[in-house]
């Protein structure tokens, strides 16, 4: 008993002194960087003056062991550890409590090996991913994965939840592209799964995807890569009504065209979009593929006109429109007023007429574009679309990754911005579509689009604008942006979708999950044994452990 | 690909999102019950000892068929080959091209994951410890770990018990042959399928490649390392090849680009089948590898303990090869 005692306390000792060489801070300003993500219900707490939670301390990892070591210590202290990535997840995934230790993995960033036969890249977890995707665009290969985060997210953040990029009908999401994973459990234990390990199959790899920091911490993964193709061909074209524009989309994916993009914008976005036809303008294929073309010349816009224009900009444009005079401030009131107004905003919005727009990319070699590009266009104007030109497609192509970094304007003006991105099969594409909008109309405006489409099933991709009701207080925009959420959520699960298609749940969904018995006891046995003492990451998902 | 269809033999009716409160179907309660007793036993229960008596798939109208969004829901103690003929009969197929195993579907889950992998959208499961699971109707895993693979796990935690399987139109697909010099020409040519993510089914064997894809993927000219012209013959409607005696029962999941795994295989006599359009691809095997039902702790226990032992002999790139060649990798 005595000597158990004693080695415990050993045990106890060498945990905690191996943890010391790990390099960490408890400074306040290191521990404010991780001290949650871009959900931005944490941004309205922060407007509000709410107090923000600190971390007890942030550690830097250089390698697994240092990450076990971390891990093994917090075990002993029975201290939580939160994975943190880039810090870019909008649903909460990470919000240390106070005696929380955070593990930030971006030292562990190396291209550990790239196998050009085979076609995989081995990183680790905490490499930035538009660092990962130039580093194989150097040696004639792409992952494919172009999330609009690119620059502000970790490939260890992209597995845990599920990530999806622009180009996904035609490279798949982030899960289709993991062969491998090595990690650390709760135990402390270190961990490898591949799909082609007969020991641990696809099973343990989809286990682990997804898992958003509460199964195990990522440290390495290995990925599926593909040689850049050689040129590109993008268009846009718009629709009567939407689903008409969900039938083309899907008779494209049907007749086995897998472009590289597929996205169709409502009418609303479509209407502040702006854009004209150019039905005669001829086709054209372009050297380049979509994969290169992307990084090199649309990084991210630090303000100015760089800057891919948001709801907000779009709105103001509208207003100075109407209101025939340029006065910036008294504009961005309105504007603000509006959102502080959402029934009224909804119903002048409901005379905006727009047609939703369709940008089609295709990749390949010339010659195969050269064929495809005809007969794609065949198909859609046999499906009811007037063609747009090549503009729709240039102009996607230049600013898709120009999404501002800063927090949104409209949270200037008192108000508040978010997205919700769910999947459901496509009969439910637009009864759920209009069932949303309808859920929200006194509570926020709602725009959609459509980017990641598969033979059985479509996502949706909602922003909500909303501000404070007038003269309700100060929290009266945070109450408002609850309500917002639990109606949609709601809405969600009564038509049968899932309620996150490629931003995980994090807490900010949790509600909105209901596990059945079976489910739950799967899940918790799960965590049980990889996580017997509910450390990691504890609150997301809904699976054990102290929100 | 799929598309919906007016014929009067197609049930185009929607599959619903999720089933209200599913009940244990009467047949699976011997199962339940016998896993209850092993466990009170301590014992797990060899899953090719247990036999559930298969449904009849007479009539077509047995299978219903979402054909706006190409799936249909089957009872798990169907086989793929039985499963096959049925949507033959109504202008269907599965993304898989024959030989079909005879297998029940729930059983060839444990042992071929990449059927699930590829086919199977959501299914009911039944856990080991006798809860009734749904997985989420959606077409990506989309939230959370894929509860879907707790039923493809060396040591499965659920079994399947019934199953949405993708399906695709005959109507848009067609079927080709191509032929190569060798085994190296023919691998190349699986992992730039995959790649190109357009074709439906691949199944190659020996130098010979059968696809299943939209009928503009179909090649015009001479395919890359073929010495034939293709297509070199139009096979029958969905890429049978009647012939062949092979009925595998199990699959061993590759890595989609893996050429040299591809290519072994094929040299081995393997077949390998690709669902390009979902980035999957594995060998067929004859080998039952023993799969036990254990109770979902004594599952997940295994599982873990797999997860765990595996690192040792992962080399330290991460990568876990089948087949040597290293030469062709590069550190950045
Ligand atoms: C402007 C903007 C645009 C966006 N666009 C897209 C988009 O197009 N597609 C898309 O999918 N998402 C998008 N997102 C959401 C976000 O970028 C993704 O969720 C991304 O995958 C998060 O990566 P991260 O490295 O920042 O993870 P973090 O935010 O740091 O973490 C996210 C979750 O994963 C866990 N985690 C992180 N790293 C690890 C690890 N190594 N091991 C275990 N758990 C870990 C964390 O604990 C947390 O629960 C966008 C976000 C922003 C702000």
């Amino acid at each position: 008993m005595c000597l158990a005692f004693a080695r415990g306390i050993g045990h106890k000792r060498l945990m905690l002194e191996l943890v010391r060489s790990v390099p960490s801070s408890s400074d306040p300003i290191d521990c404010r960087m991780v001290a949650h993500d871009l959900w931005p219900r944490r941004f309205l707490e922060r407007r509000e003056e709410l107090p923000v939670t600190l971390p007890s301390r942030v550690f830097w990892p250089r390698d697994d062991a240092e990450v076990q070591a971390v891990v093994r210590a917090a075990r002993v202290e029975r201290r939580a550890v939160v994975p943190f990535g880039a810090g870019s997840g909008v649903c909460g995934g990470i919000s240390p409590s106070s005696t929380a230790w955070v593990l930030d993995l971006k030292r562990m960033d190396r291209v550990v090996s790239l196998d050009k036969e085979r076609r995989t890249v081995t990183v680790e977890a905490g490499i930035i991913g538009d660092r990962l995707e130039r580093a194989l665009n150097a040696r004639g290969f792409t992952l494919g994965h172009f999330p609009s985060s690119i620059y502000c997210s970790t490939v260890g953040g992209w597995v845990a939840t599920r990530s999806a990029g622009q180009l996904s009908s035609r490279y798949g999401k982030i899960e289709d592209m993991v062969l491998a994973v090595h990690g650390v459990d709760g135990r402390g234990e270190r961990l490898f799964a591949a799909i082609d390990d007969p020991t641990t199959g696809p099973a343990a790899v989809q286990l682990l995807t997804g898992s958003e920091g509460a199964l195990a911490v990522l440290t390495r993964v290995v990925l599926r890569v593909q040689p850049l193709s050689s040129h590109r061909f993008l268009r846009g074209f718009s629709f009567r009504d939407l689903p008409t524009g969900l039938q083309a989309m899907r008779a494209l994916l049907a007749a086995g065209e897998a472009p590289a993009v597929l996205r169709l914008y409502d009418p609303l976005d479509s209407a502040l979009a702006g854009g004209a036809a150019a039905p005669d303008e001829p086709l054209r294929v372009h050297a380049g593929g979509i994969a290169r073309a992307g990084l090199e010349d649309s990084g991210p816009a630090h303000g100015g006109d760089g800057e891919e224009p948001t709801l907000f900009d779009a709105l103001v444009r509208r207003v100075e429109e109407l209101a025939v005079f340029s006065r910036p401030r008294a504009t961005r009131a309105i504007v603000g007023e509006l959102l502080g107004r959402p029934g009224l905003a909804n119903t002048i919005l409901d005379r905006v007429h727009g047609q939703p727009r369709l940008v089609v990319g295709l990749e390949g070699d010339a010659a195969d574009l050269e064929r495809r590009a005809p007969r794609l266009r065949q198909t859609l104007l046999a499906l009811g679309a007037a063609d747009l030109g090549d503009s729709p497609g240039s102009r996607w192509l230049a600013h898709r990754h120009r999404v501002s970094y800063r927090m949104s304007k409209a949270f200037a003006v008192g108000g508040w911005v978010d997205t919700c991105e769910v999947a459901c099969g496509w009969e439910q594409v637009t009864p759920l579509y209009q069932a949303v909008r309808e859920a929200l109309r006194d509570t926020a405006l709602v725009l959609c689009h459509f980017s990641h489409a598969y033979l059985d099933g479509c996502s949706l991709y909602f922003t909500f604008a909303g501000g404070g009701t007038a003269g309700a207080g100060p929290r009266s925009a945070l109450a408002r942006y609850d309500t917002t959420w639990d109606r949609a959520l709601t809405t969600i699960r009564r038509h049968g979708a899932v309620i996150a298609h490629h931003h995980g749940v994090g807490r900010s969904k949790v509600r909105g999950l209901r596990h059945a018995p079976g489910t739950r006891s799967l899940l918790d046995e799960l965590k049980r044994t990889l996580d017997p003492d509910t450390i990691l990451n504890p609150g997301v998902l809904g699976l054990p452990g102290a929100p | 690909m799929s598309e919906p269809t007016t014929t009067a033999t197609t049930t185009t009716s929607t599959l619903p999102a999720t089933a209200a409160q599913p009940a244990l179907p009467a047949d699976w309660a011997p199962l339940v019950e016998r896993l209850r007793l092993a466990h009170l036993a301590g014992e797990g229960v060899d899953v090719d000892d247990v036999a559930l008596g298969a449904p009849r798939l007479g009539a077509a109208d047995a299978l219903v068929i979402d054909a706006h969004n190409g799936l249909v829901d089957v009872d798990a103690r169907l086989s793929l080959s039985l499963i096959a003929r049925a949507l033959r009969a109504r202008g269907w197929a599965l993304p898989l091209l024959r030989p079909l195993p005879a297998a029940p579907l729930w059983r060839l889950a444990t042992r071929a994951p990449f059927v699930v992998d590829a086919l199977v959208q959501r299914a009911t499961l039944l856990s080991v410890d006798g809860d009734l699971v749904e997985t989420p109707a959606a077409p990506r895993h989309a939230a959370g770990p894929s509860l879907l693979h707790t039923a493809t796990a060396p040591a499965p935690m659920a079994v399947l018990v019934r199953a949405r399987l993708r399906v695709v139109s005959a109507a848009h697909t067609t079927t080709w042959t191509e032929r190569f010099d060798d085994a190296a020409a023919l691998a190349a040519r699986v992992r730039d399928l995959v790649d190109g993510a357009r074709a439906v089914a691949a199944c190659a064997r020996g130098r010979t490649l059968v696809v299943l894809g939209g009928a503009s993927l179909a090649p015009t000219g001479s395919a890359a390392g073929s010495t034939a012209p293709a297509p070199v013959h139009r096979v029958d409607d969905d890429g049978a090849d009647e012939a062949s005696d092979l009925r595998w029962t199990s699959a061993r999941s590759l890595r989609p680009g893996d050429v040299f795994g591809i290519e072994s295989a094929l040299r081995a006599g393997r077949r390998v089948v690709s669902v390009p359009y979902l980035q999957r691809t594995a060998v067929l095997e004859r080998a039952r590898p023993p799969r036990a039902l254990l109770d979902v702790k004594g599952a997940t226990a295994a599982l873990v303990d797999a997860l765990a032992s595996a690192p040792a002999n992962a080399p330290r790139d991460g990568s876990h090869h089948t087949t040597t060649p290293t030469q062709t990798q590069e550190s950045p």
